[in-house]
């Protein structure tokens, strides 16, 4: 006797209603993790093998080949100073409220060290302690 | 005459939900790789600090040349060495200090290189004093 086969209701389908969560959980994770950029002077940085992960909001110096300085106090995007007494005004201003807060030097590899010696002048004399200059990781595009 | 009513059941469509979230997990993931946070840290010594912690006679000095040559305690040496020169000094004392002076028309760069050897070495104490810190102690910037 010929057995009938059954007919299943079931159509197969993959389960896709956890997906969701999981993507909303790998945003919430980029969100936390990423520091928005707020230089984006183009300029070639110095390629180091030791790095360490700069703090969020910290201070940026921006220091381009032909010696112009851009400062952000770590809120919105860098703005042009007028030279290295500009720039001292803006960093005594950040320090004053807090020698802790943290600054970056982004500066091009080219530069003269006396433009960096400078900047550490005025950012010594201002009671800055927490400096991290910008570097490239080694073997990076 | 009655009208059947249809049975429709009710949801919130969330087919689309997962594109939606997969496009903003690629929006944050190019824009953390676009931003450039790392780099080396040092501290500054505190204002009312003295600027050289260490005795300049005890402490190795390491000279950046304008050309980006460097002499480490008065003897000229390539930055490939500095590792052998340093290491076996660094295993007596940990707490060795090491002064960098750079030349002022040497570029950011060769003292970043050597900045960087350093690290990896591990020098604990290391000290950058500036042009004005260095005719302080009455060393001489070149």
């Amino acid at each position: 006797m010929r057995i009938p086969r059954q007919k299943r209701g079931l159509a197969p389908v993959i389960p896709t209603a956890s997906m969701a969560d999981i993507a909303f959980l790998l945003i919430i994770f980029f969100m936390v993790t990423t520091a928005y950029s707020l230089d984006r002077t183009p300029m070639e940085l110095p390629e180091t093998e030791e790095q360490d992960q700069a703090q969020k909001g910290a201070a940026i110096i921006a220091i381009t080949e032909d010696e112009v300085f851009r400062f952000s106090a770590g809120e919105a995007d860098t703005q042009v100073v007028d030279g290295i007494d500009g720039l001292g005004a803006q960093i005594r201003a950040v320090t004053t409220g807090n020698s802790l807060h943290p600054f970056l030097v982004k500066a091009d590899r080219r530069v003269k060290y006396r433009v960096i010696d400078q900047v550490l002048e005025q950012l010594r004399a201002a009671g800055a302690e927490n400096v991290t200059l910008l570097s490239r990781g080694e073997g990076m595009s | 005459m009655k009208i059947a009513r249809r049975n429709v059941p009710a949801e919130i469509p969330t087919a689309s939900m997962a594109d939606v979230a997969f496009l903003l997990i690629i929006f944050f993931l190019v824009a953390s790789f676009y931003s450039v946070t790392r780099g080396i840290q040092f501290s500054l010594p505190k204002h009312d600090e003295a600027a050289l912690t260490a005795e300049p006679e005890a402490a190795t000095l390491i000279e950046v040349a304008a050309d980006g040559a460097l002499t480490v305690d008065s003897r000229p040496m390539p930055l490939g060495d500095l590792r052998g020169y340093l290491a076996p000094r660094l295993q007596r004392n940990p707490t060795k200090s090491v002064i960098l002076q750079t030349s002022l028309e040497a570029p950011y760069e060769a003292m970043t290189d050597v900045f960087d050897e350093l690290r990896q070495l591990g020098v604990r104490n290391l000290v950058i004093p500036t042009s004005t810190e260095l005719q302080l102690y009455g060393l001489q910037q070149k």
